[in-house]
């Protein structure tokens, strides 16, 4: 099941990246078609619920990601965009109850490269509203972090590492009533998926435990806007909200582009 | 052209306000602990998937209430105002704390509700209704008497003489939130059989066991050291009647090898290992031993320990050094005997073969219902207090039961580990670290079967 709505969410993604150009060649007139750079920076914040699937405990993923982003406009409102950043994950209270000395992990953020890609394509341009399609995904690579087990006769250390996928793909409805300013809705589906794992050290004694979670929720809608400044700067804001049985999470995004 | 920029204000506005918003929800569920359900308390209720063994049960909180604190700045008006709200009804308010208990609608869950209402801007927090009860504590009368499981300093059941250092015990109570065991986990018992009538054992044992001094299938006590050490492993507990086990639902595969007059052939015993290995134990206990080698024994130990058996086996009592098979440290845990103040009783033997140590001093424990009166004190109820090394390894053995019971996957030599390693080292003072007195410490079976948390 797992697997089949990642493969979708993929496929979704592939669609997208490989329809939209045909999809804006039908919509609009053609434009000059230059390319152009659009490096800029970008700080995202994310909070997840997120369910183990062994014993089907929950507990919040809360991510910090400072990235940089190389983005390319193909065409006018299609553009493609890498994000290489930084990011502190951490989970709250997790169990590893499968090691040989069991641990309640509440140890804070590990922190690792993140990797990803974004993907806006305009498929309805015209005012007052236009539809794009947002696709992006994010992979949290994992770095190993170690701390101490205390209060033990011997010295011993646990080592966690964690990774996680993010993918998250929907239309996002813009008002371009405005001049240098495009509020929008985001309407997403949003995954989040990934593994914790769990290495026990006490001298002789090793263990290790690897647990698989996947976010509560899967739909998400975002507000945002497109601040389009002097020198071809552009400031985009966006906070969402991902309900789940039960309850929600959140995310802001801040980010800075510049076009050459 | 005003009205477009008036509009475009307002939306910048409501995007920032939404920024902020978003960080202000996060930041007061951080404040409230990060959680965005209220998850188990670590120690109450806990999974049983995965055919883990039986834990604690029971509701973690009562049923359709929540109890909810306002804001000191929030009149009573509209704390009404916001109860109603929430469809919930003002059952009473806790006086000078402000905390109100609030019966809430049957649609929604409690923790749905605290979700909710720890969101309001207006609540200070919002929990639901805990049940709160002391630690796990058998109903067993005798229990009071047994320091070695919970010290309070209480009496030990000899006159005048009290328990000595409160929490000089080995957390059996703690441990026992977190597991009291599976009675599919076996120990056996290699010492004078058990008094199968025993009130604390008849409904423990897992069949009549093995005779190995009359050569039958009846492990029939007619000693009553081996009826003592199987019930401080795994009496009958929770049963309103004499004595805790330390392996609280574990059972017993009584092996004797044990004469009536305390001695034994090192035969019977390689014997006894060799049969409780092909029978179903997933612990032996042994609280007898020689000052000699016994390769036969040593082999025996060999082939359970190769079979995943955790072996507990006593240190002696003779302040000299390890007996065997005790001294076969590869294969079983010499166990040392502390008393009531976490000191090394001087009896104990010693030597680098020492894993681990456990209260040997005045225990208390079952004696075959015959005992007393053959001793010439008639009337006496089943029980006594004695002291050795042999009354210490039976509490290893339990611990090592609970902790099969709950990681059946655990090899023997992690088993072993973990006992060492979560011990408290109680002679730091004098010998930091492993010692030849005490080994690793007085065991701790709270950090062994509790998680250990790990904190930022």
């Amino acid at each position: 099941m797992k697997k089949r709505l990642r493969w979708l969410i993929v496929s979704l993604l592939a669609l997208v990246l490989f329809t939209s150009p045909l999809v804006i060649a039908q919509t609009r007139p053609q434009a000059a078609s230059l390319s152009r750079f659009q490096p800029g920076l970008r700080f995202d914040y994310f909070s997840r619920t997120v369910r183990w699937s062994n014993d089907e405990t929950t507990s919040e993923l809360t991510s910090y990601i400072g990235s940089l982003i190389l983005g390319i406009e193909f065409r006018p409102r299609f553009s493609l965009a890498a994000i290489l950043g930084f990011s502190s994950s951490a989970f709250d209270n997790v169990m590893f109850s499968q090691l040989p000395i069991s641990i309640d992990f509440g140890g804070g953020g590990i922190s690792s490269y993140v990797l990803g890609g974004e993907i806006n394509a305009c498929l309805l341009f015209g005012p007052p509203f236009g539809i794009d399609i947002v696709g992006q995904f994010l992979a949290y690579l994992g770095a190993n972090k170690e701390w101490d087990v205390p209060g033990l006769a011997v010295s011993g250390t646990v080592e966690g590492k964690q990774s996680w996928m993010r993918a998250s793909i929907g239309p996002q409805f813009v008002y371009r009533e405005f001049k240098g300013f495009s509020p929008y809705i985001y309407l997403s589906f949003d995954y989040v998926w990934g593994t914790f794992t769990m290495k026990e050290t006490i001298q002789t004694l090793t263990g290790e435990e690897k647990k698989e979670f996947r976010g509560k929720g899967v739909f998400g809608v975002a507000l945002g806007a497109d601040i389009d400044l002097p020198a071809n700067i552009r400031i985009k804001g966006e906070a969402g909200v991902y309900p789940f049985e039960g309850g929600v999470d959140y995310s802001a995004v801040i980010k800075a582009l510049i076009s050459f | 052209m005003t009205i477009l920029r008036t509009k475009k204000i307002a939306l910048i506005l409501l995007l920032l306000s939404l920024i902020v918003t978003a960080f202000s929800f996060q930041r007061q569920k951080m404040d409230r602990g990060g959680h965005s359900e209220v998850r188990p308390r670590r120690r109450e209720v806990r999974s049983l998937n995965g055919g883990r063994p039986f834990h604690v049960q029971g509701p973690r909180f009562v049923p359709g209430q929540v109890l909810v604190k306002f804001k000191p700045t929030v009149q009573n008006q509209l704390i009404d105002a916001t109860v109603a709200a929430y469809s919930s009804i003002k059952v009473k308010k806790i006086p000078r704390l402000e905390v109100y208990q609030l019966r809430i609608p049957e649609n929604i869950t409690v923790e749905e509700m605290v979700y909710a209402l720890n969101q309001n801007p207006d609540v200070e927090y919002a929990e639901p209704n805990f049940i709160v009860r002391i630690t796990v504590t058998p109903n067993d009368p005798l229990f009071e008497y047994q320091y070695a499981l919970l010290n309070t300093g209480q009496e030990i059941g000899i006159p005048g003489l009290l328990g000595g250092t409160v929490g000089a015990d080995i957390k059996a109570t703690t441990a026992w939130e977190e597991t009291k065991g599976s009675a599919d986990t076996i120990i056996a018992s290699i010492d004078s059989g058990v008094d199968f009538s025993h009130p604390e054992l008849k409904n423990k044992v897992l069949s009549r066991g093995r005779d190995f001094v009359n050569n039958d299938f009846d492990a029939t006590d007619d000693l009553g050291h081996g009826t003592f050490v199987a019930g401080i492993a795994a009496a009958d507990t929770n049963n309103n009647e004499g004595v805790a086990g330390v392996a609280w639902n574990c059972r017993i595969l009584p092996i004797k090898v044990i004469d009536e007059t305390g001695w034994g052939e090192e035969s019977a015993l390689a014997e006894g290992i060799i049969w409780a290995a092909d029978n179903g134990a997933d612990v032996i206990s042994i609280s007898l031993g020689s000052e000699d080698p016994l390769d036969s024994v040593r082999d025996a130990l060999i082939y359970a320990h190769d079979r995943g058996i955790v072996i507990a086996a006593s240190a002696g009592n003779d302040g000299t050094s390890v007996f065997y098979p005790a001294a076969y440290d590869d294969y079983c845990l010499a166990v040392a005997a502390t008393d009531y103040n976490d000191q090394r009783t001087f009896w104990s033997n010693f030597g680098p073969q020492v894993d681990i140590s456990a209260p040997g001093e005045n225990v208390i424990g079952p004696v075959p219902n015959w005992f007393w009166q053959s001793q010439g004190y008639a009337g006496e109820i089943p029980y006594a207090i004695g002291s050795g090394t042999s009354a210490s390894a039976p509490h290893i053995a339990g611990m090592a039961a609970l902790l099969k019971s709950a990681k059946p996957w655990l090899t023997a030599d992690q088993v072993m580990d973990i006992i060492r390693y979560t011990a408290d080292d109680v002679n730091s003072g004098q010998n930091k670290g492993k010692d030849d007195y005490l080994g690793y410490g007085r065991i701790n079976m709270q950090k062994a079967l509790v998680p250990i948390k790990i904190s930022k």
